[in-house]
Protein backbone atom coordinates (compact mmCIF):
# COMPACT_ATOMS: atom_id res chain seq x y z
CA UNK A 1 0.00 0.00 0.00
CA UNK A 2 1.21 3.50 -0.76
CA UNK A 3 2.27 5.63 2.16
CA UNK A 4 -0.46 8.23 1.78
CA UNK A 5 -3.16 5.56 1.84
CA UNK A 6 -1.84 4.11 5.10
CA UNK A 7 -1.57 7.62 6.59
CA UNK A 8 -5.14 8.42 5.57
CA UNK A 9 -6.46 5.16 7.02
CA UNK A 10 -4.71 5.66 10.36
CA UNK A 11 -5.96 9.25 10.56
CA UNK A 12 -9.47 8.16 9.65
CA UNK A 13 -9.31 5.59 12.45
CA UNK A 14 -8.37 8.33 14.90
CA UNK A 15 -11.26 10.50 13.66
CA UNK A 16 -13.74 7.67 14.14
CA UNK A 17 -12.57 7.07 17.71
CA UNK A 18 -12.85 10.82 18.47
CA UNK A 19 -16.35 10.89 17.06
CA UNK A 20 -17.50 7.88 19.07
CA UNK A 21 -16.06 9.26 22.33
CA UNK A 22 -17.52 12.70 21.67
CA UNK A 23 -20.91 11.35 20.67
CA UNK A 24 -21.30 8.97 23.62
CA UNK A 25 -19.97 11.29 26.33
CA UNK A 26 -22.87 13.75 26.14
CA UNK A 27 -25.46 11.25 27.36
CA UNK A 28 -25.07 12.19 30.99
CA UNK A 29 -25.62 15.94 30.56
CA UNK A 30 -28.92 17.40 31.70
CA UNK A 31 -31.14 19.03 29.08
CA UNK A 32 -30.31 22.58 30.17
CA UNK A 33 -28.04 25.41 29.09
CA UNK A 34 -25.89 24.65 32.15
CA UNK A 35 -25.66 21.02 31.04
CA UNK A 36 -24.74 21.89 27.48
CA UNK A 37 -22.36 24.78 28.18
CA UNK A 38 -20.94 24.02 31.65
CA UNK A 39 -21.35 20.24 31.89
CA UNK A 40 -23.63 20.67 34.93
CA UNK A 41 -20.53 21.98 36.78
CA UNK A 42 -19.29 18.42 37.28
CA UNK A 43 -15.87 18.10 35.60
CA UNK A 44 -13.31 16.17 37.63
CA UNK A 45 -9.55 16.60 37.64
CA UNK A 46 -8.71 14.35 34.67
CA UNK A 47 -11.01 16.09 32.22
CA UNK A 48 -10.24 19.57 33.58
CA UNK A 49 -6.53 18.89 33.21
CA UNK A 50 -6.79 18.03 29.53
CA UNK A 51 -9.40 20.67 28.71
CA UNK A 52 -7.04 23.29 30.14
CA UNK A 53 -3.97 21.78 28.52
CA UNK A 54 -5.66 22.03 25.14
CA UNK A 55 -5.33 25.82 25.53
CA UNK A 56 -1.63 25.63 24.67
CA UNK A 57 -1.64 22.39 22.71
CA UNK A 58 -3.34 23.80 19.64
CA UNK A 59 -2.35 23.52 15.99
CA UNK A 60 0.21 26.18 16.94
CA UNK A 61 2.07 23.62 19.07
CA UNK A 62 2.62 21.38 16.03
CA UNK A 63 3.23 24.11 13.42
CA UNK A 64 3.89 27.65 14.64
CA UNK A 65 5.92 27.00 17.78
CA UNK A 66 8.28 24.43 16.21
CA UNK A 67 8.54 26.81 13.24
CA UNK A 68 9.79 29.49 15.63
CA UNK A 69 12.23 27.12 17.32
CA UNK A 70 13.56 26.04 13.92
CA UNK A 71 13.97 29.49 12.39
CA UNK A 72 14.39 31.74 15.44
CA UNK A 73 15.88 29.38 18.02
CA UNK A 74 15.59 30.43 21.65
CA UNK A 75 13.09 33.17 20.77
CA UNK A 76 10.58 30.31 20.94
CA UNK A 77 11.38 29.79 24.64
CA UNK A 78 9.09 32.71 25.44
CA UNK A 79 6.13 30.35 25.12
CA UNK A 80 7.32 28.34 28.14
CA UNK A 81 7.65 31.46 30.26
CA UNK A 82 4.37 33.14 29.45
CA UNK A 83 2.47 29.88 29.73
CA UNK A 84 3.53 29.37 33.33
CA UNK A 85 3.52 33.02 34.43
CA UNK A 86 0.22 33.67 32.71
CA UNK A 87 -1.57 30.74 34.21
CA UNK A 88 -0.53 31.11 37.85
CA UNK A 89 -3.12 33.85 38.64
CA UNK A 90 -5.78 31.29 37.76
CA UNK A 91 -5.13 29.74 41.17
CA UNK A 92 -6.79 32.83 42.66
CA UNK A 93 -9.13 33.84 39.84
CA UNK A 94 -10.46 30.42 38.80
CA UNK A 95 -12.17 29.46 42.06
CA UNK A 96 -13.63 32.96 42.45
CA UNK A 97 -15.11 32.83 38.95
CA UNK A 98 -16.52 29.37 39.65
CA UNK A 99 -18.11 30.40 42.98
CA UNK A 100 -19.85 33.39 41.44
CA UNK A 101 -20.91 31.21 38.52
CA UNK A 102 -22.47 28.64 40.82
CA UNK A 103 -24.30 31.29 42.85
CA UNK A 104 -25.67 33.28 39.90
CA UNK A 105 -25.95 30.49 37.32
CA UNK A 106 -23.33 31.89 34.91
CA UNK A 107 -21.95 29.96 31.97
CA UNK A 108 -19.97 32.65 30.09
CA UNK A 109 -17.32 35.25 30.87
CA UNK A 110 -19.42 38.31 30.02
CA UNK A 111 -22.17 37.12 32.37
CA UNK A 112 -19.69 37.37 35.22
CA UNK A 113 -18.54 40.90 34.38
CA UNK A 114 -22.01 42.19 33.61
CA UNK A 115 -23.31 40.75 36.90
CA UNK A 116 -20.65 42.61 38.82
CA UNK A 117 -21.13 45.87 36.89
CA UNK A 118 -24.84 45.56 36.05
CA UNK A 119 -24.10 46.62 32.51
CA UNK A 120 -25.67 45.34 29.31
CA UNK A 121 -23.28 47.41 27.19
CA UNK A 122 -20.32 45.67 28.79
CA UNK A 123 -21.81 42.28 27.99
CA UNK A 124 -22.33 43.21 24.36
CA UNK A 125 -18.84 44.70 24.04
CA UNK A 126 -17.22 41.55 25.44
CA UNK A 127 -19.39 39.33 23.23
CA UNK A 128 -18.31 41.24 20.12
CA UNK A 129 -14.61 41.16 21.06
CA UNK A 130 -14.81 37.44 21.88
CA UNK A 131 -16.47 36.44 18.64
CA UNK A 132 -14.12 38.59 16.56
CA UNK A 133 -11.22 36.82 18.30
CA UNK A 134 -12.75 33.33 18.07
CA UNK A 135 -13.54 33.18 14.36
CA UNK A 136 -10.01 33.68 12.99
CA UNK A 137 -8.68 31.47 15.80
CA UNK A 138 -11.01 28.63 14.75
CA UNK A 139 -10.15 29.23 11.10
CA UNK A 140 -6.43 28.92 11.92
CA UNK A 141 -7.04 25.61 13.70
CA UNK A 142 -8.99 24.31 10.69
CA UNK A 143 -6.32 25.47 8.30
CA UNK A 144 -3.64 23.84 10.47
CA UNK A 145 -5.47 20.51 10.40
CA UNK A 146 -5.91 20.71 6.63
CA UNK A 147 -2.28 21.67 6.03
CA UNK A 148 -0.83 18.82 8.08
CA UNK A 149 -3.14 16.26 6.51
CA UNK A 150 -2.24 17.58 3.08
CA UNK A 151 1.51 17.53 3.76
CA UNK A 152 1.75 14.01 5.14
CA UNK A 153 -0.34 12.52 2.34
CA UNK A 154 2.00 14.11 -0.22
CA UNK A 155 -0.80 16.38 -1.40
CA UNK A 156 -3.30 13.60 -2.07
CA UNK A 157 -5.77 14.93 0.47
CA UNK A 158 -6.57 18.57 -0.44
CA UNK A 159 -6.44 21.10 2.41
CA UNK A 160 -10.19 21.69 2.36
CA UNK A 161 -10.95 17.97 2.54
CA UNK A 162 -8.65 17.48 5.56
CA UNK A 163 -10.11 20.49 7.34
CA UNK A 164 -13.64 19.36 6.54
CA UNK A 165 -13.05 15.80 7.76
CA UNK A 166 -11.52 16.94 11.06
CA UNK A 167 -14.04 19.68 11.72
CA UNK A 168 -17.02 17.70 10.46
CA UNK A 169 -16.24 15.31 13.32
CA UNK A 170 -15.78 18.21 15.75
CA UNK A 171 -19.06 19.80 14.68
CA UNK A 172 -20.95 16.54 15.18
CA UNK A 173 -19.76 15.94 18.72
CA UNK A 174 -20.01 19.59 19.74
CA UNK A 175 -23.62 19.77 18.52
CA UNK A 176 -24.55 16.46 20.08
CA UNK A 177 -22.73 16.54 23.39
CA UNK A 178 -21.74 20.14 24.13
CA UNK A 179 -18.97 20.66 26.63
CA UNK A 180 -18.99 17.02 27.73
CA UNK A 181 -18.07 16.04 24.19
CA UNK A 182 -15.33 18.68 24.24
CA UNK A 183 -14.07 17.45 27.61
CA UNK A 184 -13.85 13.74 26.93
CA UNK A 185 -12.49 14.06 23.40
CA UNK A 186 -9.87 16.50 24.72
CA UNK A 187 -8.84 13.88 27.24
CA UNK A 188 -8.44 11.24 24.56
CA UNK A 189 -6.80 13.66 22.11
CA UNK A 190 -4.49 14.98 24.83
CA UNK A 191 -3.17 11.58 25.88
CA UNK A 192 -2.85 10.51 22.26
CA UNK A 193 -0.84 13.52 21.09
CA UNK A 194 1.44 13.53 24.14
CA UNK A 195 2.39 9.89 23.56
CA UNK A 196 3.08 10.52 19.87
CA UNK A 197 5.00 13.73 20.55
CA UNK A 198 7.32 12.10 23.10
CA UNK A 199 7.99 9.01 21.05
CA UNK A 200 8.88 11.01 17.95
CA UNK A 201 10.60 13.79 19.88
CA UNK A 202 13.02 11.39 21.54
CA UNK A 203 13.42 9.01 18.61
CA UNK A 204 14.23 11.53 15.86
CA UNK A 205 17.19 13.24 17.60
CA UNK A 206 18.42 9.79 18.58
CA UNK A 207 18.16 8.53 15.01
CA UNK A 208 19.84 11.60 13.49
CA UNK A 209 22.40 12.61 16.15
CA UNK A 210 22.54 9.78 18.68
CA UNK A 211 20.56 11.62 21.37
CA UNK A 212 19.29 14.97 22.68
CA UNK A 213 22.64 16.00 24.18
CA UNK A 214 24.71 15.21 21.07
CA UNK A 215 22.15 17.07 18.96
CA UNK A 216 22.47 20.26 21.03
CA UNK A 217 26.28 19.84 21.08
CA UNK A 218 26.27 19.88 17.28
CA UNK A 219 23.97 22.92 17.13
CA UNK A 220 26.16 24.67 19.72
CA UNK A 221 29.12 24.16 17.39
CA UNK A 222 27.48 25.25 14.16
CA UNK A 223 24.57 27.57 15.07
CA UNK A 224 25.22 28.74 18.66
CA UNK A 225 23.11 31.88 18.14
CA UNK A 226 19.99 29.67 18.21
CA UNK A 227 20.56 28.40 21.73
CA UNK A 228 20.68 31.58 23.80
CA UNK A 229 17.81 33.96 24.52
CA UNK A 230 16.45 36.18 22.96
CA UNK A 231 17.29 34.18 19.82
CA UNK A 232 16.61 35.60 16.38
CA UNK A 233 14.00 38.03 15.05
CA UNK A 234 11.54 37.35 12.23
CA UNK A 235 14.11 38.05 9.53
CA UNK A 236 17.03 36.22 11.10
CA UNK A 237 18.70 39.21 12.79
CA UNK A 238 19.36 38.95 16.55
CA UNK A 239 16.13 39.67 18.46
CA UNK A 240 16.07 42.37 21.13
CA UNK A 241 15.67 41.74 24.85
CA UNK A 242 12.96 44.41 24.98
CA UNK A 243 10.85 42.65 22.36
CA UNK A 244 11.44 39.25 23.98
CA UNK A 245 10.62 40.41 27.51
CA UNK A 246 7.53 42.38 26.57
CA UNK A 247 6.27 39.45 24.47
CA UNK A 248 6.52 37.27 27.60
CA UNK A 249 4.76 39.77 29.82
CA UNK A 250 1.91 40.79 27.50
CA UNK A 251 1.14 37.21 26.56
CA UNK A 252 1.20 36.26 30.25
CA UNK A 253 -1.24 39.01 31.24
CA UNK A 254 -3.70 38.08 28.49
CA UNK A 255 -3.40 34.32 28.75
CA UNK A 256 -6.08 33.67 31.35
CA UNK A 257 -8.45 36.23 29.85
CA UNK A 258 -9.63 33.99 27.03
CA UNK A 259 -13.41 33.76 27.28
CA UNK A 260 -13.45 30.01 26.65
CA UNK A 261 -11.09 29.47 29.58
CA UNK A 262 -13.46 31.32 31.93
CA UNK A 263 -16.20 29.03 30.70
CA UNK A 264 -14.19 25.99 31.74
CA UNK A 265 -13.94 27.36 35.29
CA UNK A 266 -17.72 27.00 35.48
CA UNK A 267 -17.46 23.38 34.40
CA UNK A 268 -15.18 22.35 37.30
CA UNK A 269 -16.65 20.21 40.04
CA UNK A 270 -15.21 22.24 42.93
CA UNK A 271 -12.49 24.66 44.03
CA UNK A 272 -9.91 21.96 44.68
CA UNK A 273 -10.29 20.60 41.16
CA UNK A 274 -9.59 24.06 39.74
CA UNK A 275 -6.60 24.61 42.00
CA UNK A 276 -5.08 21.24 41.19
CA UNK A 277 -5.63 21.88 37.49
CA UNK A 278 -3.79 25.17 37.84
CA UNK A 279 -0.83 23.74 39.68
CA UNK A 280 -0.52 20.82 37.25
CA UNK A 281 -0.93 23.01 34.19
CA UNK A 282 2.82 23.78 33.70
CA UNK A 283 3.40 20.08 32.98
CA UNK A 284 1.87 20.80 29.57
CA UNK A 285 4.66 23.25 28.84
CA UNK A 286 7.21 20.58 29.68
CA UNK A 287 5.28 18.34 27.28
CA UNK A 288 5.99 20.86 24.50
CA UNK A 289 9.69 19.96 24.71
CA UNK A 290 9.65 16.97 22.32
CA UNK A 291 8.08 19.13 19.61
CA UNK A 292 10.95 21.58 20.06
CA UNK A 293 13.41 18.69 19.86
CA UNK A 294 12.05 17.70 16.45
CA UNK A 295 12.32 21.32 15.31
CA UNK A 296 15.93 21.61 16.54
CA UNK A 297 16.71 18.29 14.86
CA UNK A 298 15.77 20.06 11.63
CA UNK A 299 18.27 22.90 12.08
CA UNK A 300 21.23 20.96 10.73
CA UNK A 301 19.17 18.78 8.41
CA UNK A 302 20.37 19.03 4.79
CA UNK A 303 17.01 19.98 3.26
CA UNK A 304 14.90 22.89 4.53
CA UNK A 305 11.08 22.77 4.71
CA UNK A 306 9.06 24.92 2.28
CA UNK A 307 8.35 27.26 5.20
CA UNK A 308 9.48 27.13 8.86
CA UNK A 309 5.94 26.21 9.98
CA UNK A 310 6.32 22.94 8.09
CA UNK A 311 9.37 21.79 9.98
CA UNK A 312 7.58 18.98 11.86
CA UNK A 313 5.85 17.35 8.89
CA UNK A 314 9.05 17.89 6.91
CA UNK A 315 11.18 16.04 9.46
CA UNK A 316 8.65 13.23 9.82
CA UNK A 317 8.51 12.70 6.06
CA UNK A 318 12.26 13.05 5.47
CA UNK A 319 13.31 10.24 7.80
CA UNK A 320 12.60 6.57 7.23
CA UNK A 321 9.60 6.36 9.53
CA UNK A 322 7.00 3.62 9.02
CA UNK A 323 3.86 4.95 7.26
CA UNK A 324 1.72 3.90 10.23
CA UNK A 325 3.75 6.20 12.50
CA UNK A 326 3.43 9.06 10.00
CA UNK A 327 -0.31 8.47 10.20
CA UNK A 328 -0.18 8.58 13.99
CA UNK A 329 1.75 11.85 13.79
CA UNK A 330 -0.89 13.31 11.49
CA UNK A 331 -3.61 12.16 13.89
CA UNK A 332 -1.67 13.74 16.78
CA UNK A 333 -1.47 17.07 14.98
CA UNK A 334 -5.18 16.88 14.18
CA UNK A 335 -5.86 16.08 17.83
CA UNK A 336 -4.02 19.24 18.87
CA UNK A 337 -6.00 21.33 16.41
CA UNK A 338 -9.35 19.75 17.21
CA UNK A 339 -8.99 19.87 20.99
CA UNK A 340 -8.61 23.64 20.74
CA UNK A 341 -11.07 24.22 17.92
CA UNK A 342 -13.93 22.32 19.54
CA UNK A 343 -13.84 24.43 22.70
CA UNK A 344 -13.77 27.60 20.59
CA UNK A 345 -16.73 26.59 18.44
CA UNK A 346 -18.72 25.62 21.47
CA UNK A 347 -17.81 28.89 23.21
CA UNK A 348 -18.74 30.99 20.17
CA UNK A 349 -22.25 29.56 20.19
CA UNK A 350 -22.69 30.10 23.91
CA UNK A 351 -21.26 33.64 23.92
CA UNK A 352 -23.41 34.70 20.98
CA UNK A 353 -26.62 33.52 22.62
CA UNK A 354 -25.97 34.30 26.29
CA UNK A 355 -24.20 37.62 25.94
CA UNK A 356 -25.51 39.09 22.72
CA UNK A 357 -28.70 37.55 21.38
CA UNK A 358 -30.41 37.26 24.74
CA UNK A 359 -29.31 40.72 25.86
CA UNK A 360 -30.17 42.62 22.70
CA UNK A 361 -32.58 40.69 20.50
CA UNK A 362 -34.74 38.30 22.56
CA UNK A 363 -34.51 38.84 26.33
CA UNK A 364 -37.33 36.38 27.10
CA UNK A 365 -35.81 33.33 25.44
CA UNK A 366 -36.41 30.12 27.43
CA UNK A 367 -33.79 27.49 28.21
CA UNK A 368 -34.87 25.09 25.48
CA UNK A 369 -34.71 27.70 22.73
CA UNK A 370 -31.40 29.03 23.98
CA UNK A 371 -29.87 25.56 23.69
CA UNK A 372 -31.20 25.24 20.18
CA UNK A 373 -29.88 28.67 19.27
CA UNK A 374 -26.45 27.94 20.78
CA UNK A 375 -26.16 24.90 18.52
CA UNK A 376 -27.23 26.90 15.48
CA UNK A 377 -24.73 29.65 16.33
CA UNK A 378 -21.93 27.11 16.81
CA UNK A 379 -22.73 25.56 13.45
CA UNK A 380 -22.81 28.99 11.81
CA UNK A 381 -19.44 29.82 13.40
CA UNK A 382 -18.04 26.58 12.00
CA UNK A 383 -19.28 27.38 8.50
CA UNK A 384 -17.93 30.96 8.57
CA UNK A 385 -14.56 29.87 9.97
CA UNK A 386 -14.32 27.09 7.38
CA UNK A 387 -14.92 29.63 4.65
CA UNK A 388 -12.17 31.85 6.11
CA UNK A 389 -9.86 28.86 6.38
CA UNK A 390 -10.13 27.55 2.83
CA UNK A 391 -11.32 30.42 0.67
CA UNK A 392 -9.68 33.64 1.73
CA UNK A 393 -6.08 34.61 1.53
CA UNK A 394 -6.71 37.19 4.23
CA UNK A 395 -4.11 37.21 6.93
CA UNK A 396 -5.82 35.34 9.73
CA UNK A 397 -2.84 35.76 11.99
CA UNK A 398 -3.12 39.54 11.78
CA UNK A 399 -6.82 39.40 12.57
CA UNK A 400 -6.21 37.04 15.48
CA UNK A 401 -3.43 39.21 16.89
CA UNK A 402 -5.65 42.30 16.68
CA UNK A 403 -8.48 40.50 18.46
CA UNK A 404 -6.16 38.93 21.01
CA UNK A 405 -4.90 42.45 21.74
CA UNK A 406 -8.48 43.28 22.74
CA UNK A 407 -8.84 40.09 24.83
CA UNK A 408 -5.73 41.04 26.80
CA UNK A 409 -7.47 44.29 27.66
CA UNK A 410 -9.97 42.36 29.80
CA UNK A 411 -7.26 41.85 32.43
CA UNK A 412 -7.66 45.13 34.40
CA UNK A 413 -11.42 44.56 34.34
CA UNK A 414 -11.00 41.05 35.77
CA UNK A 415 -8.83 42.32 38.60
CA UNK A 416 -11.22 45.19 39.37
CA UNK A 417 -14.16 42.77 39.36
CA UNK A 418 -12.79 40.85 42.32
CA UNK A 419 -10.39 43.20 44.05
CA UNK A 420 -11.55 46.81 43.65
CA UNK A 421 -14.91 47.68 45.14
CA UNK A 422 -14.97 51.22 43.86
CA UNK A 423 -14.82 50.23 40.15
CA UNK A 424 -17.96 51.45 38.34
CA UNK A 425 -19.73 50.29 35.16
CA UNK A 426 -18.65 53.41 33.26
CA UNK A 427 -15.05 52.93 34.36
CA UNK A 428 -15.07 49.26 33.36
CA UNK A 429 -16.49 49.93 29.92
CA UNK A 430 -14.33 53.00 29.27
CA UNK A 431 -11.14 51.18 30.27
CA UNK A 432 -11.90 48.22 28.03
CA UNK A 433 -12.86 50.30 24.99
CA UNK A 434 -9.99 52.82 25.29
CA UNK A 435 -7.43 50.08 25.99
CA UNK A 436 -8.59 48.03 23.02
CA UNK A 437 -8.57 51.05 20.68
CA UNK A 438 -5.09 52.19 21.76
CA UNK A 439 -3.77 48.66 21.24
CA UNK A 440 -5.40 48.43 17.83
CA UNK A 441 -4.03 51.79 16.65
CA UNK A 442 -0.50 51.01 17.88
CA UNK A 443 -0.64 47.56 16.27
CA UNK A 444 -1.57 49.10 12.94
CA UNK A 445 0.81 52.08 13.25
CA UNK A 446 3.92 50.84 15.09
CA UNK A 447 5.71 54.16 14.50
CA UNK A 448 3.58 55.78 17.24
CA UNK A 449 4.70 53.34 19.95
CA UNK A 450 6.62 55.14 22.67
CA UNK A 451 10.17 53.67 22.85
CA UNK A 452 9.03 50.73 20.71
CA UNK A 453 7.11 49.24 23.65
CA UNK A 454 4.63 46.48 22.82
CA UNK A 455 1.24 47.87 21.76
CA UNK A 456 -0.53 45.73 24.35
CA UNK A 457 1.55 47.12 27.21
CA UNK A 458 0.65 50.70 26.28
CA UNK A 459 -2.98 49.63 25.94
CA UNK A 460 -2.93 48.03 29.40
CA UNK A 461 -1.47 51.15 31.01
CA UNK A 462 -4.00 53.47 29.36
CA UNK A 463 -6.77 50.98 30.12
CA UNK A 464 -5.93 50.77 33.82
CA UNK A 465 -5.60 54.53 34.12
CA UNK A 466 -8.95 55.10 32.38
CA UNK A 467 -10.69 52.44 34.49
CA UNK A 468 -9.48 54.06 37.70
CA UNK A 469 -10.05 57.67 36.65
CA UNK A 470 -13.54 57.17 35.23
CA UNK A 471 -14.56 55.00 38.19
CA UNK A 472 -13.51 57.69 40.63
CA UNK A 473 -15.54 60.43 38.94
CA UNK A 474 -18.67 58.34 38.38
CA UNK A 475 -21.15 57.23 40.99
CA UNK A 476 -20.38 53.86 42.60
CA UNK A 477 -22.82 50.95 42.44
CA UNK A 478 -24.95 50.33 45.55
CA UNK A 479 -22.60 49.06 48.22
CA UNK A 480 -24.94 46.19 49.05
CA UNK A 481 -24.73 44.74 45.54
CA UNK A 482 -20.95 44.91 45.33
CA UNK A 483 -20.46 43.52 48.85
CA UNK A 484 -22.79 40.63 48.09
CA UNK A 485 -20.93 39.83 44.89
CA UNK A 486 -17.54 39.91 46.60
CA UNK A 487 -18.78 37.79 49.52
CA UNK A 488 -19.97 35.13 47.11
CA UNK A 489 -16.62 35.16 45.28
CA UNK A 490 -14.71 34.62 48.53
CA UNK A 491 -16.88 32.03 50.17
CA UNK A 492 -15.10 28.73 49.77
CA UNK B 1 2.51 30.16 58.79
CA UNK B 2 0.09 33.02 58.44
CA UNK B 3 -2.02 33.21 55.28
CA UNK B 4 -0.41 36.50 54.36
CA UNK B 5 3.08 35.02 54.60
CA UNK B 6 2.13 32.12 52.35
CA UNK B 7 0.55 34.47 49.83
CA UNK B 8 3.60 36.74 49.85
CA UNK B 9 5.99 33.83 49.35
CA UNK B 10 3.95 32.45 46.45
CA UNK B 11 3.58 35.82 44.74
CA UNK B 12 7.27 36.44 45.41
CA UNK B 13 8.20 33.25 43.58
CA UNK B 14 6.28 34.25 40.47
CA UNK B 15 7.69 37.78 40.49
CA UNK B 16 11.19 36.35 40.80
CA UNK B 17 10.34 34.00 37.95
CA UNK B 18 9.16 36.89 35.76
CA UNK B 19 12.51 38.59 36.30
CA UNK B 20 14.58 35.42 35.95
CA UNK B 21 13.02 34.62 32.59
CA UNK B 22 13.22 38.10 31.06
CA UNK B 23 15.79 40.90 30.97
CA UNK B 24 18.00 41.22 33.01
CA UNK B 25 17.38 38.19 35.25
CA UNK B 26 17.98 35.76 32.41
CA UNK B 27 21.51 37.00 31.69
CA UNK B 28 23.47 34.87 34.20
CA UNK B 29 21.70 31.70 32.99
CA UNK B 30 21.72 32.58 29.33
CA UNK B 31 24.44 30.19 28.18
CA UNK B 32 24.68 26.96 26.27
CA UNK B 33 27.00 25.02 28.58
CA UNK B 34 26.87 23.07 30.76
CA UNK B 35 24.24 20.95 29.06
CA UNK B 36 21.87 19.54 31.69
CA UNK B 37 19.92 16.39 30.79
CA UNK B 38 21.12 17.09 27.27
CA UNK B 39 19.46 20.53 27.22
CA UNK B 40 21.34 23.80 26.71
CA UNK B 41 21.55 25.59 30.05
CA UNK B 42 19.25 28.39 28.78
CA UNK B 43 16.51 25.84 28.11
CA UNK B 44 17.15 23.91 31.31
CA UNK B 45 16.69 27.23 33.16
CA UNK B 46 13.13 27.42 31.78
CA UNK B 47 12.39 23.86 32.87
CA UNK B 48 13.79 24.57 36.32
CA UNK B 49 11.45 27.52 36.91
CA UNK B 50 8.50 25.63 35.45
CA UNK B 51 9.10 22.72 37.83
CA UNK B 52 9.52 25.19 40.69
CA UNK B 53 6.13 26.74 39.96
CA UNK B 54 4.48 23.33 40.25
CA UNK B 55 6.24 22.78 43.58
CA UNK B 56 5.28 26.23 44.94
CA UNK B 57 1.59 25.97 44.08
CA UNK B 58 1.65 22.36 45.30
CA UNK B 59 2.92 23.52 48.68
CA UNK B 60 0.32 26.29 48.85
CA UNK B 61 -2.37 23.74 48.06
CA UNK B 62 -1.14 21.30 50.70
CA UNK B 63 -0.92 24.14 53.25
CA UNK B 64 -4.49 25.24 52.52
CA UNK B 65 -5.72 21.71 52.84
CA UNK B 66 -4.03 21.14 56.18
CA UNK B 67 -5.36 24.43 57.46
CA UNK B 68 -8.88 23.50 56.44
CA UNK B 69 -8.79 20.10 58.16
CA UNK B 70 -7.42 21.70 61.31
CA UNK B 71 -10.24 24.18 61.28
CA UNK B 72 -12.80 21.49 60.76
CA UNK B 73 -11.46 19.79 63.86
CA UNK B 74 -12.52 22.89 65.72
CA UNK B 75 -9.19 24.49 66.33
CA UNK B 76 -9.07 28.24 65.92
CA UNK B 77 -7.64 29.39 62.58
CA UNK B 78 -5.78 32.61 62.14
CA UNK B 79 -8.63 34.49 60.51
CA UNK B 80 -9.06 35.64 56.94
CA UNK B 81 -9.45 33.23 54.08
CA UNK B 82 -5.88 33.68 52.96
CA UNK B 83 -3.26 31.63 51.25
CA UNK B 84 -4.70 32.10 47.83
CA UNK B 85 -2.12 34.49 46.55
CA UNK B 86 -1.93 38.24 46.46
CA UNK B 87 -5.50 39.34 47.00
Amino acid sequence: MERWVVVTLVTAGYLVISLVIGWVSGRKASDTVTGYVAGDRGFGLLVMYFVTGAMIFSAFAFLGAPGWAYSRGAAAFYIFSYGVLGFAPWYVLGPRIARVGRAYGHVTQAELFSARFQSKALSVAIAVVSIVAFLPYIALQMKGAGIVFNAVTDGHVPIWVGALAAYGVVMLYVLKSGVLGVGWTNTFQGIFMLVIAWILGLWLPYRLYGGIGPMFERIAELRPELLTVPGLGPTGEPWSWGAYSSAVLVSAVGFTMWPHLFMKAYAAKDDDTLKLTTLLYPTFLIFLLPLYFIAFAGVLFPTPPQSPDFILPHMILSTDIAPVVVGLFCAGALAASMSTGDALLHATGAVYVQDFHRKVLQPELDDHHRRLLIRIAALAAGVIAFFFAVRTEMSLVALLLAAYGAVVQLAPLAVATFFWKRATPAGALAGLVVGALVTLVLTLYPQFRPYGIHAGVVGLLVNTFTLVAVSLITRPLPDEHVSNFLDVSRRA
Amino acid sequence: MKPRTVATLAVGYFLAMAIALTYPGYLPANRIRPLVFGLPFSLFWQMLWISGSIAVLGLVFAWEKRRRTRRERGERGEGGEGGEGGA
